[in-house]
């Protein structure tokens, strides 16, 4: 498989109002929201692994599975993605954790880009914020 | 169900730049138009989202188009030469390597951390290569572009450009969210979507049928729609096999060159050098390399691996992180069999092929200012053929290249009409799939259906890459057949509806590479171009480009044959 949603995770992220990091981040369009506001991937065969969802979601409710098939392995990937840098754990099937952490921007970055709004690929920027649908083409 | 398509909103727009796709390519485009000219009206289509679209998605973890201290453009032009067995247009190679290092000091200005050595010199991982931790690139790089003030459309699904007789003058497409039907009109566009996977069978199947190293969610939008108005095409029979770490197709590069592991057979030894030296030895022609991989197994030397069982734990530690800027599941297929990379080296093996300019050189027949065959119509990256191993920065280039050109010409195009007729056509071409049918096909059946002929007659991982004319004619008369099968596509909301045309597209794709591979008689690049029944390089007769031109009216694809040009001879 490709992702799991922990459905009681999952707490919709203002949406009917907003559209959600998870559902904005996916590059296959392959994450809608259900009937009671939670999110869903629709095939798991089609999840290219890309982690743009599991290190978006302010909730950490999404996390990745690798097909048994080719891992004959159970195993999670998390993610949380902040302004200037990504943690990541790996667990194995007993429950061992491996922690790692990935820089994401570099410090002369950070220091010029200070709009929350201009970092919208992280964690803290979604927040207890409701977007709107800016992206659905109304900001033309 | 006439009442179905009539109720399609339909949304008008007009730009005076329209850049298909927000990849590198189109981003760096947008970003160059806007710093010559701030007025310049521009919009970008974009199939999902800019900040995490296509295959820079998951991020990168080095920048492969680089002129590294010691090398120069001339350097960097011999060194994709000899790699491409000497059929490339040196010109436009040319272009793009005096300004990778541009591209990468503003991805670096933009925020992409490049670790640096005590000189202040990014870490070189191998020629024209340096490290990155790129796992950030693309959430970066639509920053700067949301910055340039250009306008963004996401989740817009392109499906044909708009032509008023041979002049381009915008796109059609639809929106996967919204449902709308988009006829955006520009003075010039610039076609800068992926290249196409899933064109064959892939590696695995069923759950993991995704597992593929290039994004399945790049679907050849970008060729067929050039294809369909019929810009001439070049060398889609140079097609990309890659030699990836088996089960997650992951890259290689960060185990070959980042921590210098060498190829080795099951019985340990280093093949490159030992077995192979006639072919260069380790610094043979990419192809070769995995073709030397497949000739181990098929000699009973297999599996094959990346031998990295020399580093420490430590070292190993960082290679699993190393990966996560890139293919993060390849950190978790370590970590959920309880191994790493020093007890556990990758094994590799090759993919199924891909068409794509970024890699190999499939793509739009351009000018030196990446101007195609058609009037007002540009494309730069993946689609743009001619110049292979270009990757994020040289995609990022051509980009740039296009912008300069289109913004001097602006002022001197005028606005061409879009027909309400053509309009109508094409909204019924696009959303009759949503309409009940008596024979129903699902998107997904026609893929499999799809991938199979071509696994099976064109050169597949199964058919062990191999061409001849008689299977490629059973390619060609099962395709044509199954592009009568596709106007049964049935879908029952609009994420399927993009699932329709990406099928659609890719079969136009293929149509396209059929009568490529049929053409070109001698074997020019093996594994991605392996004719048996022309088992030799031939450079007396084939020395030069195969191109086509689609004729839609007619249904026929036309061969036109182009001269390979020497750089001087260009100047």
């Amino acid at each position: 498989m490709g992702i799991y949603i922990d459905q009681n995770l999952c707490n919709s992220c203002g949406y009917p109002q907003s559209e959600t990091p998870c559902n904005m981040a996916c590059p296959g369009d392959l994450i809608f929201m259900q009937l009671n506001g939670k999110a869903q991937i629709t095939s798991n065969a089609e999840c290219w692994d890309c982690a743009a969802c599991i290190k978006i979601c302010p909730q950490q409710a999404i996390d990745i599975r690798l097909p048994f098939e080719i891992v004959g392995k159970e195993g999670t990937l998390k993610a949380r993605a902040y302004r200037e840098k990504t943690i990541w754990t790996v667990k194995d099937e007993k429950g061992n954790e491996q922690i790692f952490e990935t820089p994401a921007r570099n410090d002369a970055s950070l220091e010029t880009l200070i709009n929350p709004e201009e970092f919208s690929d992280t964690i803290d920027s979604y927040k207890g914020i409701s977007k709107s649908f800016v992206d659905l083409g109304l900001d033309i | 169900m006439q009442n179905l398509i009539d109720k399609i909103k339909i949304e008008k727009l007009k730009t005076d730049f329209l850049i298909i796709g927000a990849g590198a390519a189109g981003c760096f485009a947008a970003y160059e138009a806007k710093r010559l000219n701030p007025n310049i009206d521009i919009l970008i289509l974009e199939k999902a989202h800019i900040a995490r679209s296509g295959c820079l998605a998951a991020g990168v973890n080095a920048i492969n188009a680089y002129i590294t201290p010691g090398q120069s453009p001339e350097s960097f032009l011999e060194y994709v030469k000899k790699d491409s067995m000497d059929l490339i247009r040196e010109d436009l190679v040319y272009s793009i390597a005096k300004e990778v290092n541009n591209v990468v000091n503003l991805l670096e200005e933009w925020g992409l951390p490049i670790p640096k050595d005590e000189n202040g010199q990014p870490y070189v991982r191998g020629r024209g290569s340096i490290i990155v931790q790129g796992e950030r690139v693309k959430p970066i790089i639509a920053q700067a572009t949301k910055n340039t003030k250009a306008k963004i459309l996401n989740r817009v699904v392109v499906t044909n450009l708009i032509k008023n007789k041979n002049k381009v003058c915008g796109a059609f497409g639809f929106g996967v969210r919204d449902g709308k039907f988009y006829v955006i009109q520009a003075k010039a566009v610039l076609v800068a979507t992926g290249g196409a996977s899933g064109i064959y069978k892939p590696n695995n199947e069923g759950e993991a049928k995704h597992k593929i190293w290039y994004s399945p969610f790049n679907t050849g939008a970008g060729y067929a729609i050039g294809i369909r108005a019929g810009a001439e095409m070049t060398t889609f029979e140079m097609r990309y096999v890659s030699m990836r770490i088996k089960d997650l197709m992951a890259p290689t590069g960060a185990v070959a060159q980042g921590v210098k592991a060498k190829q080795v057979n099951a019985l340990g030894e280093r093949y490159l050098e030992e077995r192979y030296v006639y072919l260069g030895g380790t610094s043979m022609p990419t192809a070769m390399r995995l073709w030397a991989t497949l000739q181990e197994n098929i000699e009973g030397r297999g599996p094959c691996y990346l031998d990295t069982t020399h580093l420490t734990r430590e070292q190993a530690e960082r290679l699993q992180a190393y990966y996560l800027h890139m293919t993060p599941g390849l950190t978790l297929y370590w970590g959920a069999r309880g191994t790493k990379p020093d007890t556990d080296p990758p094994e590799i093996v090759g993919t199924e092929p891909y068409i794509v300019g970024g890699h190999a050189q499939a793509g739009y027949w351009i000018d030196i200012n990446r101007m195609s065959t058609l009037e007002n119509l540009y494309a730069a990256g993946d689609v743009a053929g001619g110049a292979p191993k270009k990757y994020l920065s040289g995609a990022a280039a051509e980009g740039m290249i296009a912008a300069r050109e289109i913004v001097s010409k602006l002022k001197s195009i005028n606005e061409e009409q879009v027909y309400e007729k053509d309009i109508k056509d094409e909204v019924k071409r696009v959303f009759s799939h949503l309409e009940k049918k008596n024979i129903e096909i699902l998107p997904d059946e026609l893929e499999l259906r799809m991938q199979k002929i071509m696994d099976d007659y064109a050169g597949g991982i199964s058919s062990g890459y191999i061409l001849n004319e008689q299977k490629l004619l059973k390619a060609r008369k099962y395709i044509k057949e199954l592009k009568q099968e596709a106007n049964n596509l049935y879908a029952i909301n609009p994420h399927e509806l993009m699932k329709c045309h990406e099928v659609i597209d890719r079969l136009d794709v293929a149509s396209v590479l059929i009568e490529h591979l049929l053409h070109r008689k001698e074997t020019r690049w093996p594994i991605y171009q392996s004719r048996a029944d022309y088992p030799e390089r031939d450079d007396k007769n084939w020395l030069k480009f195969v191109n086509s031109v689609y004729d839609q009216t007619k249904d026929e694809i036309k061969i036109l044959e182009r001269p390979c040009k020497k750089l001087e001879a260009v100047k």
